[in-house]
This record gives C-alpha cells, structure tokens and sequence, in this order.
C-alpha cells in the first residue's frame, strides 16, 4: 500500500508541473480527476507492482505470508507467466492476467471471486491455468504464411497464421509444415462461427506436419500462444476433426484469458480435483482444463450431443463461455 | 540483479507449450498394442532435473502389484522419467500420483529394452485409493474390463 501511495502523490506532483499559469478551481480540478482515477486504478496499479516485486524477487508481496516450499514451486509457476507476458508484448490478451498464487481466492481456499461465485480452487487448477499461459516467440517455432486467407485471417481476427518450423526440445519435437488454403478456409469458417469473446483469446495459429513426444507420442496439436496443430493428424482423422482440435485448443487460451470460468468449472464437476461424472469423452476425464476443452469442441461440433451427454455442462459454456 | 534476472527469464522463455492433445486410441486398441499391463504402486518419487531447468524431470519408481499382461519380473521396481513435477503440470504425459498410491500401466518396450508407457496419458490410470475403480482415461473402464479384453 505503501507504493501505491507513493505513486499517487508522484502522479499529483507531476500533473501539478503541468499546471503552472492556470488558476485554483482548474488545478483543483485536475487534481479532483487524477486521484479518481489513481482510486479507480488501484486493483491494476497493485497487479502491476505485485507482477515486478514478484518477477525480480524482493520480497514485497504484502500477500506473502506463507513460505512454504509449495507456495515456493507456485511462485515460480507466477514468474513463469510474467516472464510469458513481458515477452509476448502486446499480442497477447494473456498480458493482463496475472496470477498471484498466495491470495485466498486461488490457494485451495472457498471464496468469493471477481465475478461474486463461490469457488473452489485446488492446487492442479492453478497449475493449468499457469500452463494455460505459456507462450513462445513467433519466429521461434514458425514464419507468417503469405497465402491471401492467411492474411484475410489476421485482418478479420487478429489471428496470425504461421507454417511451422521443424523445431525440437528435450520433450518435444516439430516436422515443418505448412497451411493448404483448404485449412485456411476451412479454419476461417470456424473463426467465423465462433464468438468474439471466445476468439479473441487466441492470437496465433502454427501449422506442423508432425508433433511429436520423446516417449513416442504423436499430439494433435500442442496449446499455448501460438497453438501448434498437426497436419498429420488432421489427415489421419478427417477434415472435420480440425474443427474439434482447433476449437479444443483455443478453449486452453479462453482459460489462459479467463482462469475465473475454470476454477468454477472445476469447483462444478471436479470438487477436490475428484470427477464427478464422465466428461464427453476419454481424453476430457483427465483433467478439469482437458474436459472444459473437449466438451467446448463437442459443443461446437455437435451442440446436440453435448446437451444430451450432459446438461449442466451444456448450460456451464452457453452461459459462461459462449457469449 | 535485474539484468541476471531478465537473462533468466528468457531462457525460461525458450521452453515450449506445455499443452497438448493427443490421438486417444480406443480401449480394445490400447489394450491390445500394450505389451504389458500391470497393476502398480508408486514407491518412490524424485525430481531429477537442475533446478534451472526449463521443464523438471521427475524420476518415478513403481512396485508391480500384478502383471496382467506380458512377461516383466514381478519383483524388479519399473523406473520412469517423466517431465513435470509437483507443481508443473506438462499436459498429455503420464503423472503419477503420491507415493503409496496405485496405478495402471499400459506400457510398450523402448529399442533399448526399457518400458516405456503407452500413449502418453492415455497409457497410465490412477486407481483411486480404498477402491480399485480406474481414473483418468480409465474412468470410464475397469481392471475387470481390461481383463475381459484380455480373454478375448
């Protein structure tokens, strides 16, 4: 608090250099605007001071109270995301959330969130929507595709189109692709149909021929900002299944931009991280931010099916996620 | 300071997304390319990766409890290195739960004679405690189902 006080006088004192000639009543007036705004500010202002003191590790988190090793590991996961969002500069809508694990609304503690639900979040909720967030370099991982949709794309969406580059890491690895103008069309028809809200949370699209895991794993598409998809995979399974891996993807940058809708998601049918009932598929039973994902795509998809499989969910992403 | 921390930070940066989404095979298939299914539990577990490490590593040993598949030896500890740890979640690959508790394992053999598991996390089902009903992808299935696919 003692910052941000600092940061309003220095804001007063400054907008005051600024007023030298006028009379009283104006600089009363500037001086009446600033401090609402300072006032209106605030929970950002905080945010922001909590982003660097955390970043660069001096300690100053007044919300820090507890120094345990796994608040420790939390904050680590915390620098993490920062450090995605210091780099990803302003194409990222990921930028402004941040994450401060030691509060009581996200550390396994019930209470009252931004949007006044209850929720309940666990320890392996924090560490998806912290996974959510990563991102990379552009140029690291793929090169802007000149085809004409690709670029149609990025100045109807904002979504950057990238043919991937062949890439590897210790647990991961990439076979160069490129996007077909058939995908691009077919992605486009996807954009289209999707809510502004929902799609606005992704910024970048990476085509490769091939992912793979050094344990002999092919993904479908690896998430984060860009998501990456195989052209493989779509070839494998059909056209239409690019559609489920598109819509499935973009719903992990939707929680990266929302952590709010998953928590309550999870508190809804992962109470204590425990499945209630079956998501809509193998794959959405192994974690609440998988089951948000495939559920979303099945909704997308085959809203029917999803309605009949399960209302409540159904009801969770019309209300929340489809708006 | 800072400039060693924002060097940090972008080595951090060069990591790759941590989330994934894999090609789930069906059960009759998952049961059938696995070279072995066992029922395990875990014994010891370990982070293995620098602390600087842009992705942990977290090194798993598991006592098998019950070989439902394939020729291991029942006595002989499985070891696997997976990435992740508490506290980082690497999306699609196999995490096992605490110590003590129990898993199933569909797992295939590495050219170098290692097991590996199969599928990423489509190849490793927690068991929940007290009870033998299977999590994960196995959520909907069950050790008895595995081994009615077996008998076939």
């Amino acid at each position: 608090m003692n910052k941000l006080r600092k940061l309003s006088v220095i804001l007063l004192l400054a907008s005051s250099l600024f007023m030298t000639g006028c009379d009283a009543t104006q600089i009363l007036d500037v001086i009446t605007k600033v401090a609402d705004g300072v006032q209106q500010a605030m929970p950002a202002i905080r945010d922001v001071v909590n982003t660097f003191s955390n970043a660069f590790g001096n300690g100053n988190n007044t919300n820090n109270t507890n120094n345990t090793a796994d608040n420790n590991t939390a904050a680590v996961n915390n620098n993490n995301n920062q450090q995605d969002n210091v780099e990803t500069g302003d194409k990222s809508q990921a930028n402004v959330v941040t994450i401060d694990p030691n509060t009581e609304e996200v550390r396994d503690t019930a209470g009252q969130n931004a949007t006044g639900t209850q929720t309940k979040s666990t320890e392996l909720v924090e560490e998806i929507i912290v996974g959510a967030q990563i991102a990379v370099p552009y140029t690291q991982v793929g090169s802007e595709s000149t085809l004409p949709e690709a670029t149609a794309i990025k100045n109807k969406y904002g979504i950057t189109i990238l043919d991937g580059k062949t890439w590897r890491d210790k647990w991961n690895s990439a076979i160069a692709g490129k996007w077909t103008s058939e995908q691009l069309a077919r992605f486009a028809a996807v954009m289209e149909k999707l809510p502004r809200s929902f799609r606005d949370c992704t910024d970048g699209f990476s085509m490769q021929k091939t992912l793979l895991n050094n344990d002999g794993g092919e993904p479908s598409g690896l998430g984060g900002d860009p998501i990456m998809i195989s052209s493989d995979a779509i070839d494998s399974e059909g056209p239409a299944y690019m559609d489920h891996l598109v819509v499935h993807e973009m719903t992990h940058q939707f929680q990266a931009n929302n952590p709010d809708a998953l928590r309550q998601w999870a508190a809804k049918f992962w109470p204590n991280d425990r499945l209630t009932r079956s998501s809509i598929s193998d794959y959405g039973n192994t974690d609440p931010g998988e089951d948000m994902a495939e559920c979303v795509a099945e909704y997308f998809v085959n809203p029917e099916k999803m309605r009949q499989h399960d209302p409540e969910r159904y009801e969770f992403i019309r209300q929340n996620i489809w708006k | 300071m800072t400039r060693s921390s924002i060097l940090i930070l972008m080595i951090l940066f060069l990591g790759m997304p941590a989330f994934a989404m894999i090609r789930t095979l069906p059960f009759p298939e998952l049961v059938q390319k696995a070279e072995a299914i066992v029922i395990a539990s875990v014994d010891t577990q370990q982070v293995v990766s620098p602390a600087d490490a842009k992705v942990p590593e977290t090194s798993t040993t598991v006592k098998i409890e019950k070989i439902l598949k394939g020729a291991l030896e029942a006595e002989k500890p499985l070891q696997f290195n997976t990435p992740g740890s508490k506290g980082f979640v690497v999306r699609d690959r196999p995490r096992f739960p605490e110590p003590g508790e129990r898993v199933v394992l569909f797992l295939v053999k590495n050219e170098d004679g290692n097991w590996r598991i199969l599928n990423g996390v489509q190849g490793l089902w927690p068991v929940e405690v007290g009870s033998d009903k299977t999590l994960g992808m196995g959520f909907n299935y069950s050790i008895q189902q595995i081994e009615q696919e077996l008998a076939r």
